[in-house]
C-alpha cells in the first residue's frame, strides 16, 4: 500500500512537470531560440562569433561571409547589450563553442553607466542560453535579484502569455540568418561629425575598461584571436573621445582595433534604417569590410571546400539569399534614387 | 514570506520533509524555529514583538492556574487582574503599533475644532505584519485559562509554537488553545490522508488567490485608482469583482494556511463558509471571518451582556462589537463606519424581521422557494457590497467621492461596448475570471448542499486523481497572476 502511495505521488510530480515542460514550451516567446537555436545546435560548426548590440545584430551577416569567404561565423549580438553582458554572453557561449576569433563591437560603451532600457530586449538573448552554472552566474553580475527568477525561469514571466498566443507559437521557425536581423527601410542622413560629442557621457567609460581587460583576458586564456570593432552609425557619430579613448587603451594592450565609423564604402543617406543601425544594403556593405579584414589578418578555414558544411550552408545560403533579395527589392528603387 | 512567493515554496517542503524525518520531540521545536524564521523574513525586528505577547501571554496563564490552585475559586480579584495586565500590554503593543497615529491625528482634530493646536508627533511606524492576529490569539489563551475552559500550558516551547504557527500566524485563521494547543501535544506521523487533503486545499487557496484575487485586483485597482475618470458603472462593476477579490483573497490565505497545517498532520478550524449565498447578513457574519466573528462573539459580545440584558442593549453591544470589528481591520475611519454599517445592516433585519414576515404571508410568498432565496442572498450580497465600497476606498472621505461619481455618471453602456477591456484586463483575461467566478460559485453551493468537491476528488480512481492535481497545478502557473509583470499581490488582510 505504502509503495502505491508513493509511486501515486511520484507520477503525479512527473505528470506535473511533463505538463509545465510542454506548456513551457508553447508560451515561451520565440523570439530568441529562433535566433539562437541554430548556434546551441550545431556550436562546433563556427570559427568566428560576433558579439555586441544592436549595431552588430542587424550588420554583420554570418551567410554573406559564407558564401564570399567560405567563413563559418555567428551573430550572437543582441539589441541594447551593455558591455558587461556582452563578457558573460562571451562566457557562455564558449561553453558550446570554441571559436578562432570572437569580434566584439565597442558601441555599447557610448551607454556606459547608463541604465537598461528594456528587460524583454535581454530576454531575447538569454532565453536561449541552456541553464548552467555561467548562466547562474551572469544573471547574478548582470541582473537584479529580483530578476533573478524571472531570467532563469522565463516561465515565470511568459505564463501569463496564454491570451496571444498564435499559430506561431506552435510551430518550429527554421531561421536561416544566423543571428543578423536585417532591417528594411531607408532613412537619409548627413554624415556624422566629431563635434557631436556629449562631454559628460565619457566619464563612464573608464570604468568599462575594466569590462575589456576581462574579455582580454578572457580570451587570452582561451587561446583565441580577439578583435574589437566600431560600427558606422549616425547617432554616436561624434564619439570621436570614445573611439580614441578605446584606439589607444588597445593599443597598449596589442590588441587589433577597426574602426569602420567612417568606413568609406557606407552612404549615410541611404545605407541607414534610422539614424543608428544600417539597414539591409548598408549591413552587406559592413559585413563585406568585416569579411575582408578576417580573411587577409586570420587563418580562417574557407569551409566551402568541405562537402559536409558545403551541403549544409550552401542550402540556407540560398534560403538566406531569397529573404534578403526580397527585403532589398522592396526598397531597390529608393535605393538606387538615392545614389550619389 | 508571502504564500505565492518562489520562497515559500521552498521553504514548505522542507519544513515538511524536516518535520517527518525528526523524531517526535523535537518536532514543535523544529515547527517554533521555522515559525519564526517565517515572520523575521518580514521583519526580523518584530520577532521581539511576538515573543514579548508570547511570554506575557504565557506567564498570564501559569499565574491564573497558581492562583486558582491556592484560591480554589473561579473568579477571584488577583485573577481579574492578572486578565486586566494581559490584555493591558498586549492591546498596548497593538495600540502603539497600530492606532497611535491615527488617535494622535484624530485628537488633533478634534482640540482642533476646539480651537486649541496641538501638533501631532511624527514618528514613522511600521504595522507588523499579522500583529492583530496573533494579539488575539494570545489573548483568547488568556481568557480561556481563566474561564477555566482549558489547563495553563506548562511547556513554554509548546506555548509559543500556539502563538507562531506558520500557517496561520499572520493573517489567520485565529485559532482557540482548545483547537490548536492540544493537537500540538499529539504525536504526529506522517498520514498520506492528511498529505492529499492538504495539497488539495492549498491549491484550491492558490486558485482562489492567484487565479481570481489578484486577476480582480487589477481591474479593481484601476478604477479605483482613477474614480474620477472611471464613474458610474465602472465604479458599480469593480466594487462588485471587489467582494470577489476579498473573499478569494483571504478564504485563499485560509485555505492555503489550512492546507499547510493539514499536511504537517494539524487542522485549522474553517474561517469562510459560501458566506455569499448568505441569506441575511448577519448569516453572512456567521459564515465571514468565522474565527475573528467568533472570537469578539466570546470575549466582547458575551462580556458586554450579549442578549441577556434586553434587546435594546443588545443592540448596542451588536453595534460596539461591529465598530470594534471595523477598527480591527484598519486605524481608519471609514472601516470603523464599514464596521458600524455592518452592525446596523443587523440590527435593521431583527426589527425588520416581523414586518417582512407578516408582509410575505399577506402575499403569500413562500420562503423556502428557490426564487425567494436566490433574491435573498441577491439583495444580502448587495448590502454587504455597498459596506465594502467603505472598505475599499482609502478614507471616508474618498468614499462619499466614490459615491459622488457613481450617481453623476451615467454610463451603462461601457457593460457592452468594450470599455471593461479598457481597465487592465483585456477580454479574455475577462472571460477567465467569469469562468473562474463561475467554478467559485458551483463549489460553493455544492458546499452548502454538504458536497466537499475535495472529497469527491479523492474518492476517484488514482490516475483521476493525479490527472486532477496535475492539471490543477498547470492550471494555476499558467493562469495565475504572479511574475514579472506583477508585483507580487500582497494578501490583502497582512495590513490588519
Amino acid at each position: 500500500m505504502r509503495v502505491r502511495k508513493v509511486f501515486y505521488t511520484l507520477f503525479t510530480i512527473l505528470m506535473t512537470l511533463l505538463l509545465l515542460f510542454v506548456s513551457s514550451k508553447v508560451l515561451k516567446r520565440k523570439y530568441s531560440d529562433n535566433e539562437y537555436r541554430r548556434f546551441y545546435k550545431n556550436s562546433s560548426d563556427y570559427e568566428v562569433l560576433f558579439f555586441g548590440p544592436s549595431v552588430v545584430h542587424y550588420s554583420i551577416s554570418p551567410m554573406q561571409l559564407w558564401n564570399d569567404y567560405g567563413i563559418t561565423s555567428y551573430n550572437m549580438a543582441n539589441d541594447s547589450e551593455r558591455l558587461t553582458m556582452t563578457y558573460y554572453n562571451i562566457i557562455n557561449s564558449l561553453d558550446y563553442c570554441s571559436p578562432k576569433v570572437i569580434v566584439v563591437a565597442l558601441d555599447s560603451m557610448a551607454w556606459a553607466g547608463s541604465k537598461r532600457d528594456n528587460t524583454l530586449k535581454d530576454h531575447n538573448f538569454i532565453d536561449a542560453v541552456p541553464l548552467s552554472t555561467n548562466k547562474i552566474r551572469e544573471v547574478k553580475e548582470v541582473f537584479e535579484k529580483n530578476e533573478f527568477v524571472e531570467y532563469l525561469v522565463p516561465f515565470t514571466l511568459y505564463h501569463s502569455r496564454w491570451n496571444e498566443l498564435s499559430k506561431e507559437d506552435f510551430e518550429i521557425d527554421n531561421n536561416v540568418m544566423y543571428g543578423i536581423e536585417p532591417q528594411q527601410g531607408i532613412f537619409s542622413m548627413q554624415t556624422p561629425t566629431d563635434d557631436q560629442y556629449e562631454e559628460s557621457r565619457f566619464g563612464k567609460v573608464e570604468e568599462e575598461a575594466e569590462v575589456l581587460d576581462k574579455i582580454i583576458e578572457l580570451c587570452n586564456n582561451k587561446d583565441i584571436e580577439l578583435v574589437f570593432i566600431y560600427l558606422p552609425s549616425g547617432v554616436r557619430g561624434g564619439d570621436q573621445k570614445l573611439r580614441e579613448y578605446c584606439s589607444e587603451y588597445l593599443a597598449d594592450k596589442e590588441v587589433p582595433y577597426l574602426d569602420m565609423l567612417y568606413l568609406d564604402t557606407i552612404e549615410y543617406n541611404r545605407d541607414f534604417y534610422d539614424a543608428g543601425h544600417t539597414n539591409v544594403f548598408g549591413s552587406q556593405k559592413v559585413t563585406d569590410c568585416i569579411g575582408d579584414y578576417l580573411n587577409s589578418n586570420y587563418e580562417l578555414t574557407d569551409y566551402r571546400e568541405n562537402e559536409d558544411y558545403c551541403e549544409r550552408w550552401g542550402n540556407n545560403y540560398l534560403e538566406y539569399k531569397e529573404k534578403i533579395r526580397d527585403m532589398m527589392s522592396e526598397n531597390q528603387e529608393e535605393y538606387d534614387a538615392l545614389a550619389q | 514570506m508571502l504564500f505565492n512567493s518562489i520562497h515559500f515554496l521552498l521553504f514548505f517542503p522542507l519544513v515538511v520533509f524536516i518535520y517527518y524525518i525528526i523524531p517526535q520531540k523535537l518536532k514543535n521545536g523544529w515547527l517554533l524555529i521555522t515559525s519564526y524564521y517565517f515572520y523575521m523574513s518580514w521583519n526580523p525586528k518584530y520577532i521581539l514583538l511576538i515573543m514579548t505577547s508570547t511570554v506575557i501571554t504565557y506567564i498570564s496563564g501559569l499565574l491564573l492556574s497558581k492562583i486558582r490552585e491556592k484560591s480554589e475559586t473561579k473568579e477571584t480579584s488577583l485573577c481579574k487582574l492578572v486578565v486586566a495586565g494581559s490584555f493591558v500590554t498586549n492591546i498596548g503593543i497593538l495600540f502603539f503599533f497600530k492606532y497611535f497615529l491615527f488617535s494622535a491625528g484624530l485628537f488633533t482634530r478634534l482640540v482642533g475644532l476646539l480651537g486649541i493646536q496641538v501638533v501631532a508627533p511624527e514618528i514613522d511606524i511600521i504595522l507588523p505584519v499579522g500583529i492583530s492576529f496573533y494579539t488575539f490569539q494570545a489573548l483568547s489563551y488568556t481568557m480561556d485559562v481563566y474561564r477555566g475552559e482549558i489547563y495553563a500550558e506548562k511547556n513554554f516551547l509548546k506555548y509559543a509554537l500556539f502563538v507562531s504557527f506558520f500557517p496561520q500566524l499572520v493573517a489567520g485563521p485565529i485559532e482557540r488553545s482548545k483547537n490548536l494547543l492540544k493537537q500540538l501535544s499529539v504525536h504526529h506521523k506522517f498520514s498520506y490522508e492528511n498529505f492529499t487533503n492538504g495539497v488539495l486545499l492549498m491549491i484550491w487557496g492558490y486558485f482562489l488567490k492567484m487565479v481570481i484575487a489578484d486577476r480582480v485586483a487589477i481591474f479593481v485597482d484601476t478604477v479605483y485608482g482613477d474614480y474620477e475618470t472611471y464613474g458610474g458603472m465602472y465604479i458599480l462593476v469593480a466594487t462588485m469583482l471587489f467582494a470577489v477579490q476579498i473573499y478569494c483573497d483571504f478564504a485563499g490565505y485560509s485555505i492555503i494556511a489550512m492546507g499547510a497545517a493539514r499536511i504537517l498532520g494539524i487542522k485549522l478550524m474553517e474561517n469562510f463558509d459560501a458566506p455569499y449565498l448568505s441569506q441575511s447578513v448577519a448569516e453572512f457574519w456567521r459564515r465571514w471571518h468565522i474565527s475573528l466573528t467568533s472570537w469578539f462573539k466570546d470575549y466582547l459580545y458575551i462580556p458586554l451582556g450579549g442578549s441577556r440584558k434586553g434587546k435594546v442593549r443588545k443592540y448596542i453591544n451588536k453595534l460596539i462589537v461591529f465598530l470594534v470589528s471595523g477598527l480591527w481591520h484598519g486605524a481608519n475611519l471609514s472601516f470603523v463606519f464599514w464596521g458600524g454599517l455592518n452592525g446596523i445592516y443587523q440590527i435593521a433585519e431583527e426589527l425588520l424581521q416581523k414586518p417582512k414576515n407578516n408582509l410575505l404571508k399577506l402575499v403569500k410568498v413562500n420562503q423556502n422557494a428557490i426564487s425567494y432565496k436566490v433574491l435573498s442572498s441577491i439583495i444580502t450580497f448587495v448590502l454587504v457590497d455597498f459596506s465594502w465600497l467603505f472598505f475599499r476606498a482609502n478614507g471616508l472621505r474618498e468614499s462619499f467621492a466614490i459615491i459622488r461619481s457613481i450617481i453623476r455618471n451615467y454610463n451603462p453602456w461601457i457593460l457592452v461596448d468594450g470599455s471593461l477591456y479598457q481597465c487592465g484586463l483585456d477580454n479574455k483575461n475577462f472571460c477567465l475570471l467569469i469562468v473562474s467566478i463561475l467554478i467559485l460559485l458551483i463549489a460553493d453551493i455544492c458546499k452548502r448542499k454538504g458536497i466537499i468537491i475535495r472529497e469527491v476528488i479523492l474518492k476517484q480512481d488514482y490516475w483521476a486523481r493525479c490527472l486532477i492535481v496535475s492539471v490543477s497545478i498547470v492550471f494555476i502557473l499558467i493562469f495565475g497572476v504572479y511574475g514579472a509583470q506583477y508585483d507580487a499581490s500582497s494578501f490583502i488582510y497582512f495590513q490588519f
